[in-house]
């Protein structure tokens, strides 16, 4: 094998701390269409923050919807963050026996390469909750149990409420599943916007992850 | 009912209150080790003592301290929480070294030692042996020393001080990295005003060390930060400087972030525009005032750590190298500190193998934006291929070379699209490439079709 390919040189690469080194590698690893996903997160704030000018019967068919319209828009733009080719492969909405799978992440072999993915098995799960509230550890305990009978060990929450740090016990709720091996890492507004503004997507959810499973009190959505 | 507003308080006059409580605490060690904690830390404390009796407030610092010493439990027990409190967080000074020796047998003895002189003046009082990463001894060394106190007041005159000698507590956590055979001396300083000497200290400790059965080696700082200021790289600017020459001695202060010491000279001997347009090259002057400085001897440096936005002072005494760590926003911890030195600890380990220099100088050497490409330059040195990839990531990580790459694939194909070039800019070639007959020549999202090379780089204009 020649060694002056980056087969050789990127596990070297990866032990170099400088953020201008790192950030290129995350973005090679995990590239993104970024054209496509700021039109998509524009469209999506727009559309969340349509309200009706119809009154009664009329406005609540709006609602409704809007509300559609918001759901297939989030699941679109999730979907961009990782269709390009990464260190995840997506699918999407996929049934199982009891259930849905809003986004069924692969890990594939260039991905082994980032530290998010390297314990995490062969897949990762993803939520998408495009809810005005935010989550609570209802919904993190919930989570853990459907990633239990999908044999999942890390899970991506997607929210999209205003952003917000996390309540106490959610983060107590992703701490304590966290220490029995289930990890739950929320994403919100404030990542997606990170990612929009040019952050690499797998540095943002490394960063979100290490805040969740150190249950920080900065862990933020 | 009326509210009561605090007046506000200055910094300044906060921080004179500090030390002020700190200097008249020096001589009690409860009360020291008060003074050596934040409130955090204390409330920590006070929960592990059991919490505060019922309904006591611990709003404000003396608070806490009060409800600490009301606990009820014995001052052994107070002491021995305090300081495994002190162990955790690391203070202003450090002093690196390496060691040598069983730690094992180090810890069994120190448990043994446990409140004994182990050297002139310094008591071993606490071993913390519970934490994966390192091992830490907090060392104790108490001695005289002149502080300035305020006296009764006397008419006719507004302040009257007068000296007091006083017992001086300094404490000085070991933290011993066993995976990597590495110690820290990390120490907090004493107040300014009182008279002590931190060579003496630190010669104290590694004595200490020693009875315990480690022989602690202190890192040649000098000749590390020497060789970084010579490479002239991107992740560590000399920024301050106490220059020592045959003719006398030159001190150096450019302003961190704007420019390295290199570049104040730079600015300063550079030719005016009516020298009919004789402006020396900068990259010139610049090389020639680095190995000018390289000929003479450092006193006290500054350097800014660029990807942790951290200064540190180094002054160089008889034991060694002191660094005073001036975090800014930056939060203090251990494991930073050992990341920032790691550089340091790598290139000592190396300095001395002429093969090592022998790269290293072909590297340092190159010319601004020059490529080293890999094939070439391995070829050009008789070591073997790992050890030269070993050089080249070590100069990576001092900012002295980025890597660049290139799609593995024809010359006559590479020129068709355009990127014959070397690109720092990885994520453009993460896409299939295909050749004017639609037919998919190069897949550049596999890591075995890019190829790897390393571009020279150096500070220029400001230092970030």
């Amino acid at each position: 094998m020649s060694n002056d390919t980056l087969t050789h040189w990127l596990p070297e690469l990866m032990k170099i701390t400088a953020a201008e080194i790192n950030d290129k590698l995350y973005e090679w690893l995990s590239p993104i269409d970024r054209k496509r996903f700021t039109c998509l997160y524009a469209r999506l704030e727009k559309v969340v923050a349509w309200k009706s000018p119809n009154k009664g019967k009329k406005a609540k068919t709006d609602q409704g919807r809007r509300s559609r319209l918001i759901g297939r828009l989030y699941e679109r733009l999730l979907v961009v963050l990782f269709t390009a080719r990464g260190g995840l492969s997506v699918e999407t909405n996929l049934r199982n026996t009891t259930s849905e799978i809003d986004l069924l992440l692969k890990v594939e072999p260039s991905g082994l390469a980032l530290p998010l993915l390297r314990d995490v098995g062969p897949h990762v799960v993803g939520e998408a909750k495009c809810h005005a509230n935010p989550p609570s550890s209802q919904l993190v305990n919930e989570m853990v149990a459907f990633l239990q009978t999908v044999s999942a060990k890390l899970g991506l929450l997607f929210v999209f409420c205003s952003s917000r740090v996390l309540k106490s016990e959610v983060r107590t709720a992703i701490a304590i599943h966290s220490a029995r091996g289930t990890i739950i890492v929320p994403v919100g507004r404030k990542q997606l916007e990170a990612v929009r503004d040019g952050a690499p997507i797998m540095r943002v959810l490394s960063t979100q992850r290490v805040d969740a499973e150190n249950h920080l009190t900065k862990l933020a959505i | 009912m009326y509210r009561v507003i605090k007046p506000m308080v200055s910094s300044r006059k906060r921080t004179e209150t500090r030390r002020r409580r700190v200097r008249e605490k020096l001589d009690d060690p409860v009360e020291s080790l008060f003074a050596a904690l934040t409130v955090s830390e204390k409330r920590s404390a006070l929960a592990d003592l059991g919490g505060p009796p019922t309904g006591q407030a611990t709003r404000d610092s003396e608070a806490v301290e009060k409800a600490i010493l009301e606990s009820g439990r014995s001052t052994e027990d107070i002491l021995t929480i305090l300081r495994r409190y002190e162990v955790g967080s690391p203070k202003k000074h450090f002093f690196f070294c390496t060691f040598t020796g069983d730690v094992k047998k180090a810890v069994k003895s120190a448990k043994q030692h446990l409140g004994r002189q182990l050297a002139k003046n310094v008591v071993l009082s606490f071993v913390r042996d519970d934490d994966e990463r390192a091992i830490y001894f907090l060392l104790e060394r108490t001695t005289h020393g002149i502080v300035w106190v305020e006296l009764p007041g006397q008419e006719g005159y507004p302040v009257v001080r007068g000296k007091k000698q006083t017992k001086v507590r300094h404490a000085t956590i070991c933290r011993i990295d066993v995976a990597n055979g590495r110690v820290m001396l990390n120490y907090p300083g004493l107040p300014v005003g009182i008279d002590y000497d931190y060579a003496v200290a630190i010669s104290g400790c590694m004595e200490a060390i020693a009875k315990l059965g480690l022989h602690l080696e202190p890192l040649p700082v000098r000749a590390c930060i020497s060789s970084v200021i010579s490479a002239k790289g991107r992740r560590v600017l000399p920024v301050r400087g106490d220059v020592i020459t045959p003719e006398g001695s030159l001190r150096l202060r450019s302003l961190a972030g704007k420019a390295s010491i290199q570049q104040l000279i730079a600015r300063l001997v550079e030719a005016g525009p009516d020298k009919d347009g004789g402006v020396p090259d900068e990259p010139e002057i610049l090389d020639r005032i680095t190995h000018n400085l390289g000929q003479h001897t450092f006193n006290t440096i500054g350097l800014l750590w660029i990807e942790e936005r951290v200064l540190t002072r180094v002054e160089f005494n008889d034991a060694g190298a002191d660094f005073l760590f001036i975090w800014g926003h930056t939060d203090p911890s251990f494991a930073l500190a050992d990341k920032m030195i790691d550089l340091f600890y790598s290139l000592a380990g190396c300095l001395d193998s002429p093969t090592f220099n022998e790269i290293w100088s072909a590297i340092v050497d190159l010319t601004k934006d020059g490529v080293i490409t890999l094939g070439d330059f391995r070829g050009r040195f008789k070591a073997t291929a790992d050890t030269i990839d070993e050089v080249i990531t070590q100069a990576v990580k001092l900012g002295l070379l980025i890597p660049v790459f290139r799609l593995k694939a024809d010359d006559d194909f590479l020129e068709e699209l355009g990127r014959t070039d070397w690109t720092p800019n990885l994520p453009e070639l993460g896409q299939i490439f295909k050749d004017s007959a639609g037919s998919v020549v190069v897949d550049g999202s596999k890591p075995e079709n890019i190829l790897v090379a390393f571009r020279r780089v150096r500070v220029r204009g400001g230092a970030t």
